[in-house]
């Protein structure tokens, strides 16, 4: 798999948005082990100091945890990953509807749009 | 401790008044065009050649013959022995160099296809480059350095080569130089830029950092220096 990161962002919260996604999709489920450092690394293609560098961070958010040993494995605290999920999501719409604001519409205009956008992803679906 | 200092180093007409250091150890990426001072900087700090003034240090010993076998270089023209087989050639390093994990290197040579009968002379140019890093990364040497392992090679190998760097250097306890001129391709691996020209160094700095704080990536950090 492969990667096309923000060069001049940190790639290591990258990364970590790459493993929230996969938790968020239920790819990684609770309790799931992540891939071992240097495996991560690899699959990316970046340094594995950058992976463990993610992987302390998502731990600090509760969101994985490392058992000595065995590995780093994603929480089985099903709340605070639909917590994370929500969060995620917000975060998600409030950059689109801040592009589109930038772009002129209100927000009568964005429920409509949208409405009209999710008809036809359904119609051309059937 | 630094990995890597120098203080005021001058060597022929190449480096005048060097001075930097790298901080912390990592994947630490030399680049600079040709003739810009990587390979002098690498022999120097590699403890196989003498600056005519100044002072190295490699995690805080001076470099000099006492520090060079804490080192594993890799030179950019290839040093294999042609004549040599693949499993020749790792028994070669292994007597050589008393740091030589062989189980590590014949792993990896299985891992990457290179056939252990077959002679150097026989190999690929991609399999022959394979072959000098995987000597290069079966050394537990706290410090191991490439010369330009990429150059003249096709983007598929690059790329193995890189994966096989950040993969197999045990950055628990080893760090490594790789010069190159190509920045795209090796940015993500980096810890650490160092970026020469002319025999100066314009730019030491930890890649992590330079995106954090200053929304920079490695090429905008060159350009910026360039300026």
């Amino acid at each position: 798999m492969t990667h096309s990161f923000q060069h001049s962002q940190p790639i290591y919260t990258q990364i970590m948005d790459i493993f929230y996604q996969r938790i968020c999709r239920g790819e990684l489920g609770p309790g799931d082990k992540l891939p071992s450092v240097r495996d991560a690394a690899v699959e990316v293609g970046v340094n594995p100091n950058t992976i463990q560098r993610s992987y302390m961070e998502m731990e600090r958010q509760g969101v994985v945890e490392t058992r000595r040993g065995q590995g780093t494995f994603v929480t089985t605290d099903i709340e605070l990953l639909e917590r994370l999920r929500q969060e995620l999501a917000r975060n998600q719409i409030s950059l689109f509807l801040e592009s589109m604001k930038q772009l002129g519409y209100s927000p009568h205009d964005i429920m409509s749009m949208i409405g009209i956008s999710m008809q036809a992803k359904e119609d051309t679906k059937s | 401790m630094s990995l890597i200092t120098f203080e005021q180093v001058r060597y022929k007409k190449v480096l005048h008044d060097l001075s930097f250091s790298v901080p912390h150890a990592g994947i630490i990426g030399l680049i600079g065009a040709n003739g810009s001072g990587k390979s002098t900087l690498l022999h120097l700090t590699a403890g196989l050649i003498r600056p005519a003034q100044g002072r190295i240090y490699m995690n805080g010993e001076q470099v000099g013959r006492q520090t060079r076998e804490k080192v594993a270089f890799s030179p950019e023209r290839e040093w294999l022995y042609p004549f040599f087989s693949v499993r020749q050639s790792l028994q070669l390093a292994a007597q050589l160099y008393s740091d030589f994990q062989l189980e590590k290197a014949k792993a990896l040579t299985s891992r990457f296809n290179l056939d252990a009968d077959k002679e150097v002379r026989h190999l690929s140019k991609g399999n022959r480059a394979r072959l000098q890093a995987i000597l290069t990364l079966s050394r537990a040497a706290p410090l191991l350095i490439m010369d330009e392992p990429l150059s003249g090679l096709d983007p598929v190998t690059r790329e193995h080569l890189l994966d096989m760097m950040a993969e197999h250097t045990e950055l628990e306890k080893q760090s490594i130089i790789v010069s190159t001129h190509e920045v795209a391709e090796i940015e993500l691996y980096l810890d650490h830029l160092l970026f020469m020209q002319d025999g100066r160094m314009l730019v030491s700095a930890n890649v992590e950092d330079l995106r954090e704080t200053r929304g920079m990536s490695v090429l905008d950090v060159m350009r910026e220096a360039l300026l």
